[in-house]
């Protein structure tokens, strides 16, 4: 599987990687990855170090995510993107609804 | 036992007498009809007229093997499951491999073992039953794969006619829009507007398939619609985002680009929500023109948090401006690597007569045996002169018939309907029935907009305008006009007197509220188009767009009176 | 090595060694056709005897292997191993090109078992 998730070291924030293509193949895998967890974190980060791409579908798992976060209120940060993935996101201008690094 | 299988039969062929009598009473014992063959060819007519699920074959026969049986069974077309059994005591592991590789399910060994053997046939039984199962379950699949199939078909039908309609069969607009399955996520859809502008939209949905194609309905009916009444990119963009929030699921969204071609001022008024830049490419030596993503894609965020803003670039004849989704850009070779942006610009950067099919061949060699994953759309438009664009547009077309030219109308909204309802959309439709009106949308939307909030909140609400001069006033006016409104008692009635023919059109729009009104008169005399000298209520941006505009009564109507050439 | 033990035992004995629960079993199966199925595999192994003769005369080994492997099945199913295990010797021989002095050597045997079966078979089983 290729993507994971664990609690990070403050007990609060859910660290979500990915890993290869982050497409529509992954909507299962990354919806359970957040949706299963007992106490809903008050952060998520989702760690695209390992994400080769990135398309539409996986936009729309990261509005999904956001939704779930608590929308506006979400604290939902995207880190480790590639320039292929920053390049995706700046043309979506997802750039506003998401903490990318 | 067995007590379902009584008109079952089993083929047993063997050439001994003696094996076969012994075999075919244990089988009967267990409930099933035998039929006999005593060599192979025999095995094989019997098995053709019995179609028996169950065949227990001897290995050496005269004439045919069993392993040329077997075979010929396990090969034959018929969609039903069939056993093969080897009766054998054969005991070399080569040997035993040929009865697996001919096709074998399982072994008999003499001597015959009445328990063993019934054993074996429960567990051969339980096989065909589970076989029949898949089989049936199997046929349903299939059924309702070809229903799902015709659904879609019907679906891309409809889709197919809303998604590249209207006037991209003119002569200067090239493009391409393939689709990858049945249908795809893509939209091209091109306008003429009353003003003689074309407006175009280039659209790419979240994922393919009929989530991708469901909003692409109602975004073709906004389109069309909004474009052909000559509301602007602004407008559109942000009914087309509105609509597409409140109808898709979270996570569904159009990366789109709306464009408006001016080909009478040399402009290209665009929003581009999270399509790839577009490209005005300009002929010689100047610097081509990036049409940047500044928004989020359609669909994302409501309507009261997008900016609809578009930007404006020139644009004159000769130009070409080239749109594309993202699936030439992320056209993948077998090794993963991306056909690119800075590949696109660099090709359609030249000029080239067919840029397209240039391109096209481009990506495709790049991509080699690699099998494409996303749609391949580009439109290319090459400006033109007014003359050449032809984008005639055709008034008649609108809402069917020859429309209302001479008419008057009155309306009138009270109380608690002030708070609730938004009239203008209501009255711009009403007056948009008036053809030749059409051209002057935007300037309709401007006045009846300004007379209606002045209506409101300096008539009805009773709200002072002086106090939006400071900062701390501006925030107390929202205030007030929020709270004033929770318990709003009065009305706002509008007059229409439209008179469109030729050779100039009047519209006469009168508003009155039912508040106090003011003496107009001590506030500054009449300019030259009328009596606004008053600045306070915002109306003076009105006599720009207006031919006269005035207050009468107590100073709670205005009227203001809209001329226009009718042109036919 | 315990074929040929079971060999000096089955020349000794003159009355075959049967699998006396396999005959009553398929006694039992076969009730009233029981003789005639008996009649039928001492009449079809003669038969299937004989033609071995004559496939190691022309050392046939395809049609001797067949004949032996046939015979071989139904003397285990008749509940008569020693017989069984006499002409798979044969058939193993047949597959692997034995001389024909080998051969013969085999047959010899396995046609007095089979003498020794069918006698003990008449006297248990028929009446007439």
């Amino acid at each position: 599987m290729s993507v994971s998730s664990n609690i990070a070291t403050d007990g609060n924030s859910l660290v979500i990687q990915v890993e290869g293509r982050f497409d529509f193949s992954e909507h299962e895998a990354f919806r359970q990855c957040y949706e299963l967890q007992g106490n809903k974190p008050d952060r998520f980060v989702v760690d695209l170090r390992q994400t080769s791409y990135l398309d539409s579908s996986a936009l729309g798992m990261l509005l999904l995510l956001r939704d779930y976060a608590g929308g506006d209120e979400a604290s939902v940060e995207i880190i480790n993107c590639s320039q292929d993935v920053k390049k995706i996101f700046s043309i979506s201008n997802f750039d506003q609804l998401f903490a990318i690094h | 036992m067995v007590s379902q299988a009584t008109t079952e039969s089993i083929l047993i062929a063997d050439d001994n007498l003696v094996d076969r009598t012994i075999l075919s009473k244990i089988v009967r014992q267990s409930g099933y009809s035998v039929v006999q063959a005593k060599d192979g060819v025999e095995a094989l007519e019997l098995y053709a007229q019995h179609s028996p699920r169950i065949v227990l074959l001897d290995a050496l026969m005269p004439r045919l093997d069993g392993f040329a049986v077997a075979r010929e069974i396990k090969n034959s077309p018929a969609g039903e499951f069939t056993s093969v059994v080897f009766l054998t005591s054969l005991t070399a592991a080569d040997e035993l491999a040929s009865c697996v590789n001919a096709g074998g399910d399982d072994f008999l060994s003499k001597p015959y073992n009445k328990v063993i053997l019934q054993a074996k046939l429960r567990a051969l039984q339980r096989v065909q039953d589970l076989h029949s199962k898949m089989q049936q379950q199997s046929s349903e699949l299939r059924k309702h794969n070809v229903h799902l199939v015709q659904e879609q078909e019907a679906a891309k039908a409809m889709f197919d006619s809303v998604a590249t309609r209207g006037f991209l069969d003119a002569p200067y607009i090239n493009y391409l829009l393939s689709p990858l399955a049945v249908f795809n996520g893509d939209v091209l859809m091109a306008a003429p507007t009353p003003r003689e502008t074309l407006m175009l939209l280039l659209g790419d949905f979240t994922g393919h398939g009929l989530t991708a194609s469901i909003g692409a309905m109602p975004l073709s009916e906004i389109f069309y619609g909004m474009a052909q009444k000559g509301f602007s990119v602004s407008d559109i963009v942000h009914e087309c985002n509105r609509k597409l929030n409140s109808i898709l699921p979270i996570g569904y969204f159009c990366c789109a680009i709306v464009a408006e071609l001016d080909f009478r001022k040399q402009t290209i008024n665009y929003w581009n929500g999270g399509l790839p830049p577009g490209f005005l490419i300009r002929p010689g030596a100047e610097a081509t023109v990036t049409l940047e993503p500044e928004h989020l894609p359609l669909g994302v965020l409501p309507s009261t948090r997008i900016s609809v803003v578009p930007k404006v670039i020139e644009a004159h004849p000769g130009d070409r401006l080239i749109l594309t989704t993202d699936g030439i850009i992320e056209a993948q070779n077998l090794e993963g690597e991306q056909f690119g942006y800075e590949r696109f610009a660099e090709e359609i950067a030249e000029p080239h007569e067919k840029c397209i099919e240039h391109l096209l061949a481009e990506v495709q060699e790049h991509m080699g045996e690699q099998s494409r994953d996303d749609d391949f759309t580009m439109a290319e438009i090459t400006m033109q002169s007014p003359e050449t664009a032809q984008v005639q547009f055709d008034s008649k077309s609108l809402e069917g018939e020859l429309g209302a030219d001479v008419w008057r109308s009155t309306y009138e909204l009270r109380d608690c309907s002030l708070k609730q309802f938004n009239p203008l959309p209501m009255l711009v439709r009403l007056l948009m029935h008036c053809p030749s009106l059409n051209a002057h949308v935007g300037d309709i939307q401007i006045v009846l907009s300004e007379l209606y909030s002045n209506a409101l909140e300096h008539g009805v609400l009773g709200l002072d305008s002086t106090l939006k001069q400071s900062a701390t006033g501006f925030q107390q006016y929202y205030e007030q006009r929020a709270a004033r409104l929770e318990s709003i008692k009065g009305s706002v009635f509008f007059e229409f007197d439209c008179d469109a023919r030729q050779p100039e059109g009047i519209l006469k729009i009168r508003v009155t509220d039912s508040g106090d009104g003011f003496d107009f008169r001590q506030c500054g005399g009449p300019n030259a188009k009328g009596n606004l000298g008053y600045h306070g209520r915002g109306l003076s941006l009105l006599s720009d767009l207006c031919h006269q505009v005035q207050h009468e009564g107590s100073g709670n109507t205005v009227s203001a009176e809209m001329h226009w050439e009718t042109g036919h | 090595m315990s074929e040929l033990s079971n060999e000096q035992d089955a020349v000794a004995n003159a009355a075959a060694d049967l699998d006396r629960q396999a005959l009553a079993e398929l006694q039992d199966l076969l009730e009233e056709d029981f003789v005639g199925l008996l009649e039928e595999f001492i009449d079809s192994s003669e038969q299937g005897a004989a033609d071995l003769v004559e496939h190691i005369e022309l050392l046939n080994y395809d049609a001797l292997r067949r004949g032996a492997h046939s015979l071989k099945g139904s003397a285990l199913n008749i509940g008569a191993p020693n017989l069984g295990a006499r002409w798979s010797a044969l058939e193993d021989a047949a597959v692997e090109n034995a001389t024909m002095k080998q051969l013969e050597s085999l047959l010899q045997p396995a046609r007095i078992e089979l003498e020794q079966t069918t006698d003990t078979l008449r006297k248990e089983f028929f009446s007439g």
